[in-house]
């Protein structure tokens, strides 16, 4: 029932475990899946600022050079020539970016540059019919941007026309060239560096400006190189176009990998480019796997927490639950112990209220006995002719069983006195010397009688007892009674020996009779028990004698025992304090 | 009175001749003269013989006494043991049997004698000093023919036997 109930105790945290870890791992992996969406919107997100990041950088240089020119041209349109172009070096120098500084008098003729040496001066554009654009800026008044255009030398450039008008008068063109390299090189070149994916800028008719992989393309028309299939990247080239900006996916041929698109518009005056960020999704999954690494790091954390928590409870648990049981047992143990103690004292009391009846059955017979004799004596002295000699028999019988009924009253007093414990007893500093002397003294004659010898062994200089005379006396004469009583007449022998042992003084009484059976050693101190009656009535005993003096040394804080060997003696041993002053 | 093979033979001899002597007697069947006065004197004793069984000597030689007064042939035994080789060896016609007993209790010997063919008929009267009913009870069970309790009255024991033997015998 026990180890049960232990068991299930133990069953049920092992499944709060489980439960909790099945939680722990399902919000995990709900998460993930949020996370994922999280990861992939932020990264989005972040190419998108980054690409209007550049778009922005780009607005703002390209812008700062056209004002500078335009407050160039507003300022010192009343300004001789030269002293228009003298501020070209200084520009140049100061304000890097610009590929050239050109002015363009009003009849169409460069008639200076900064700097000189790729400076076409002289060249005349209605000579060239290339002024077009001159002539949109003269007639407009304002400034008139161009499309990045292959320059003679190379690569693509904007051509950046700012009329000069004086009043009405108009004086010329300052035609300032920006070559896209000097853009491109400055934001969007380093947006790559360290990183995957590349950058691509187109104009507002799908031209490329700047391609990070591929330069070659750079100048020509993206949607002319497109493959029919590639739907996706065309409509994401056709938002650019647009001028809008987000984020999108599509398919690359090429790599054979989907890449994420963040495109951004460049507006620069009436110019609209569009950068765009290039990077494979991929990267987005490499970013969330490192989360996944994370947050599985973190599941597995939190998992053995739990298990590590559930053990411990576990072990805390049986611990605790030892504790307990040990408490119990002991307690159980307590109570086995006084059950087992009550047994024991209900056992005791039914054996003492046999031995009560016994004892009162015993009494009753013993005093009967007595009785009995001495009434049918005297009625046979009733009758008249009886001859002398039955009378004198009669007569002897009465008188000894008064004596017996004396004695067996006396030991009864005695032996009531012991057990209710009125018995008082004068403690004094007693010699034992002659309180044995006295002792033996009076059964000598009956050991003579019987033709026994009595020896008395005493060392010199024993040590007093302390014992009541008047107590103690009866006993030693009781023992040897009993010895001489039990012991066969004629060459039999009977030893007293005192001894001092272990702090006490030890009396011993020896014979060599009868002895007494083994089975009968402890009770030969009960009331009433006698080995054989016979012998005992003879002698006069009341069978009480022993019990009194097992009562009497009692009292002396004392003990008295008997060992024998049927057929060849019995020694009565007791001890008794020393007098210690 | 049950005879042995030698009181039978003393009793054919003097049935023949009267006048033999104890020392012929004895010589013939290879006793001595003792014996043979013993069993004469036994089988000449026609009066009735009670067996008192009492371990204690005071209350038995008192009853012996007032019994013997009344001209009964008492014989004596003082526990179980002998009183059970008294009464196969002397065949009494009345046992007074004492409760107590050394060796084997008055219940056990009355027991015996009871399921003993050959001693079931002797009538028993049983003494007791217990005066306990239960006691009676279980001497009646087993077949005591009658009860006194001691301290007995004389008189009163003395009518009980008489009252049984005239009951029991023909």
């Amino acid at each position: 029932m026990k180890v049960k109930i232990e068991r299930d105790t133990i069953a049920i945290i092992l499944l709060i475990c489980i439960v909790l870890i099945c939680v722990v791992t399902l919000l995990g992996f709900k998460s993930h899946g949020e996370v994922e969406d999280l990861v992939r919107q932020q990264f989005n997100e972040q190419q998108l600022m980054l690409a209007r990041q550049a778009a922005l950088g780009i607005e703002g240089f390209a812008d700062e050079r056209v004002t500078i020119i335009e407050i160039l041209a507003r300022d010192r349109s009343g300004d001789s020539i030269s002293d228009i172009t003298g501020c070209f070096k200084t520009i140049y120098e100061e304000t890097s970016g610009f590929y050239s500084i050109e002015f363009i008098d009003a009849n169409g003729v460069v008639v200076y540059g900064y700097p000189e040496h790729s400076a076409p001066v002289g060249y005349d554009l209605y000579a060239e019919n290339m002024s077009g654009t001159f002539d949109s800026a003269r007639d407009k008044k304002e400034t008139n941007i161009s499309s990045p255009t292959p320059l003679f030398e190379g690569g693509l450039g904007s051509f950046i026309w700012v009329p000069v008008y004086e009043e009405e008068e108009f004086r010329g063109v300052i035609l300032a060239i920006i070559r896209t390299t000097t853009i491109t090189d400055r934001f969007l070149e380093p947006i790559m560096q360290d990183r995957t994916g590349y950058v691509y800028m187109i104009d507002n008719k799908g031209k490329s400006l700047y391609d990070g992989t591929r330069r070659e393309a750079i100048g020509k028309n993206y949607i002319k190189m497109l493959s029919e299939d590639n739907d996706a990247w065309l409509k994401i080239l056709n938002e650019q176009m647009n001028g809008s900006e987000g984020t999108a996916v599509y398919f690359d041929e090429g790599s054979r990998s989907e890449q994420i698109v963040a495109y951004a518009p460049v507006r620069w005056r009436d110019q609209l480019w569009s950068v765009a960020i290039s990077v494979p999704a991929s990267e987005v999954d490499d970013l969330i796997r490192s989360v996944y690494v994370k947050q599985m790091t973190f599941l597995g954390i939190v998992i053995a927490i739990i298990l590590g928590g559930s053990l411990g409870l576990i072990v805390m648990y049986s611990r605790w639950n030892k504790t307990l049981e040990a408490e119990v047992k002991l307690k159980t143990g307590d109570l086995i112990q006084s059950n087992k103690e009550l047994a024991l004292a209900n056992e005791r009391l039914k054996e003492l209220d046999k031995l009560k009846s016994d004892f009162v059955s015993m009494v009753s017979h013993e005093l009967k006995t007595p009785l009995a004799a001495m009434r049918t004596s005297a009625q046979v002295l009733e009758v008249t002719d009886i001859n002398t000699e039955t009378k004198g028999e009669m007569l002897d019988i009465i008188l000894r069983n008064i004596d017996r009924q004396t004695n067996l009253v006396n030991d009864l007093l005695d032996l009531s006195r012991i057990e209710s414990g009125r018995m008082e007893l004068k403690f004094e500093k007693l010699s034992l010397d002659s309180i044995i002397a006295d002792s033996v003294e009076s059964v000598r004659p009956a050991a003579m009688d019987k033709g026994l010898t009595l020896d008395v062994e005493l060392p010199d200089g024993l040590a007093s007892v302390k014992a009541d005379r008047e107590k103690l006396t009866p006993v030693i004469i009781n023992l040897l009674n009993n010895a001489i009583k039990f012991t066969p007449s004629g060459g039999g022998e009977i030893i007293i020996k005192v001894r001092e042992l272990n702090g006490q003084v030890e009396v011993r009484v020896s014979d060599t009779g009868i002895g007494i059976p083994p089975e009968d050693l402890d009770r030969v101190f009960d009331k009433f028990y006698q080995v054989d009656s016979t012998l005992t009535r003879e002698a006069g005993g009341t069978g009480l004698g022993l019990a009194i003096c097992k009562g009497i040394i009692d009292a002396h804080n004392g003990k008295i025992w008997a060992e024998s060997e049927l057929g060849k003696g019995s020694t009565f041993s007791l001890t008794l304090e020393k007098w210690s002053g | 009175m049950k005879l042995d093979t030698n009181d039978r033979k003393i009793v054919e001899m003097l049935q023949k001749d009267a006048t033999l002597s104890y020392g012929v007697i004895a010589e013939r069947l290879g006793l001595t003269e003792g014996e043979v006065e013993g069993r004469i004197s036994r089988l000449s004793d026609t009066r009735t013989k009670i067996l008192i069984v009492d371990d204690e000597l005071d209350t038995l030689l008192p009853l012996k006494r007032a019994l013997e007064i009344e001209d009964f042939n008492v014989i004596e035994a003082q526990d179980g043991i002998e009183a059970l080789e008294r009464v196969g060896s002397d065949i009494p016609d009345l046992i007074l049997l004492d409760l107590m007993l050394p060796k084997l209790n008055g219940f056990e010997v009355c027991q015996r004698l009871k399921q003993d063919e050959a001693t079931s008929s002797i009538p028993i009267i049983m003494p007791t000093a217990k005066g306990e009913t239960s006691d009676k009870v279980e001497g009646i069970e087993i077949g005591a023919d009658d009860y006194v309790t001691k301290p007995f009255d004389l008189d009163e024991l003395k009518a009980r036997i008489k009252a049984v033997l005239r009951r029991t015998t023909p």
